[in-house]
């Protein structure tokens, strides 16, 4: 069934919809698009902006009215693209020795996420001076809610569940293994002895067993921790693998 | 994906080096496949969480917004409550999954709006101004990035997703 472009506009004009800058009929994909801009997109619903709840609802009102898919395409302003050129342009000019990956994503008009990769030749103090720049910049630009975040190319250590789900799939298995296995999979641990206190940590709290032979293995409560699931990346897959793979048993 | 963002990058200089109807179809053609470059990425980013889930062009948006995340809020709610992570750790994992999911969704909507013009209505061609190109207003350059910011919120949030044993 393809759907009217009028009938739309007309369920808009309805609900007194002032937002929606251009609407599109897709009958090929049975899909509605609706085009608004961000800046009329608020935290709360006000007299000149609207809310992302308020889009949310009135999408589900086209769906539910005309059986349609409702695609909602918030259009960056011209202003809010200049200010993100305007970061661009001045990380460069003020770091231009370091390859930096800049991903600024505007969820409202006033709220604004910053995201910075950096290379490993930028040190503790250049990141501050990055993140202070940037956020001189933002508050300049009159942002008042933004978060800045920088990602370094430095190996993070495990956290807790990284540690449980590697003894999972290498279990009963000795600190240094373990070690080798959360390397591969992108952590870096400083040493053993850091290794060895995160295990000890857990055998108190009766996640992990340690037997006399000095291998580490999961509790009961520990193995119920570890998330499983039916995706291809399951702990349980990856451990019947690893099994797989044993030579020595 | 990177084989696909290669692809409109060539288009988008074959656009800019012809004139009228090729130069279209060149700058069309382009859009398509920064779309598709940041579509694979989310499909692929989606399907580490569930292989099951049908990730149509329409619908990943929402089930990124909105399944992915309350996936990963329901896991880490279910280990806060084992007492595994803290409380404050699941606020600050699940509050970063959501912003990036949220900011992956809104790229992809205007990712495929823009694929849909470029694919459906001709009648709407595409600009050439100032050594580059727009369609519906969203230029070459705007439109070459998709896939970059769609890669790097997939980053955060494998990486948030580690923290809690989801991935690996």
């Amino acid at each position: 069934m393809s759907i009217s472009l009028e009938s739309i506009k007309a369920f808009l004009h309805s609900r007194g919809v002032d937002y929606v800058d251009a609407v599109r009929v897709v009958n090929e994909t049975n899909t509605v698009i609706l085009d608004i801009p961000r800046s009329k997109i608020g935290a709360t619903l006000t007299e000149n902006e609207t809310s992302k709840n308020q889009v949310a609802r009135l999408s589900k009102g086209i769906a539910d009215q005309f059986a349609v898919k409702v695609v909602v395409a918030y259009r960056t302003s011209g202003l809010l693209a200049d200010v993100e050129s305007g970061l661009r342009a001045r990380l460069q000019i003020r770091f231009p020795d370091f390859s930096l990956v800049l991903v600024v994503s505007f969820q409202t008009s006033d709220r604004v996420d910053v995201w910075i990769s950096v290379n490993d030749q930028v040190t503790i103090e250049t990141a501050e001076s990055i993140r202070n720049c940037v956020e001189d910049y933002l508050r300049d630009a009159n942002f008042s809610n933004f978060e800045v975040e920088i990602v370094g190319p430095d190996r993070p250590k495990p956290p807790l569940m990284a540690i449980l789900r590697a003894l999972k799939v290498r279990a009963p298995v000795e600190i240094d293994a373990l070690m080798e296995e959360l390397h591969i999979h992108g952590f870096d641990c400083p040493d053993r002895r850091w290794l060895s206190a995160r295990l000890d940590g857990a055998r108190k709290r009766e996640l992990v067993v340690r037997t006399p032979s000095g291998k580490y293995m999961l509790s009961t409560e520990g193995l119920s921790s570890v998330p499983v699931s039916r995706r291809r990346s399951s702990s349980d897959i990856e451990r019947i693998l690893a099994l797989g793979k044993r030579k020595k048993w | 994906m990177t084989k696909l963002h290669f692809v409109g990058t060539t288009l988008a200089s074959q656009a800019k080096t012809t004139v009228g109807d090729v130069a279209d179809a060149f700058g069309r053609s382009a859009f398509n496949r920064y779309y598709y470059a940041a579509y694979l990425q989310t499909r692929d980013l989606l399907l580490q969480f569930n292989p099951e889930w049908d990730v149509s062009h329409a619908d990943a948006p929402t089930l990124i917004e909105t399944t992915l995340v309350a996936l990963v809020r329901k896991e880490a709610k279910r280990l806060e409550k084992k007492g595994t992570i803290s409380h404050a750790d699941s606020q600050r994992i699940t509050s970063g999954v959501a912003s990036a999911c949220m900011a992956i969704a809104e790229v992809l909507r205007v990712a495929y709006k823009v694929r849909v013009i470029s694919d459906y209505r001709p009648q709407e061609s595409v600009l050439f101004e100032n050594e580059t190109f727009n369609l519906d207003s969203h230029t070459e350059g705007e439109a070459r990035a998709w896939a970059t910011a769609v890669e790097a919120h997939k980053g955060r949030i494998l990486k948030a997703c580690k923290e809690l044993g989801f991935v690996y």
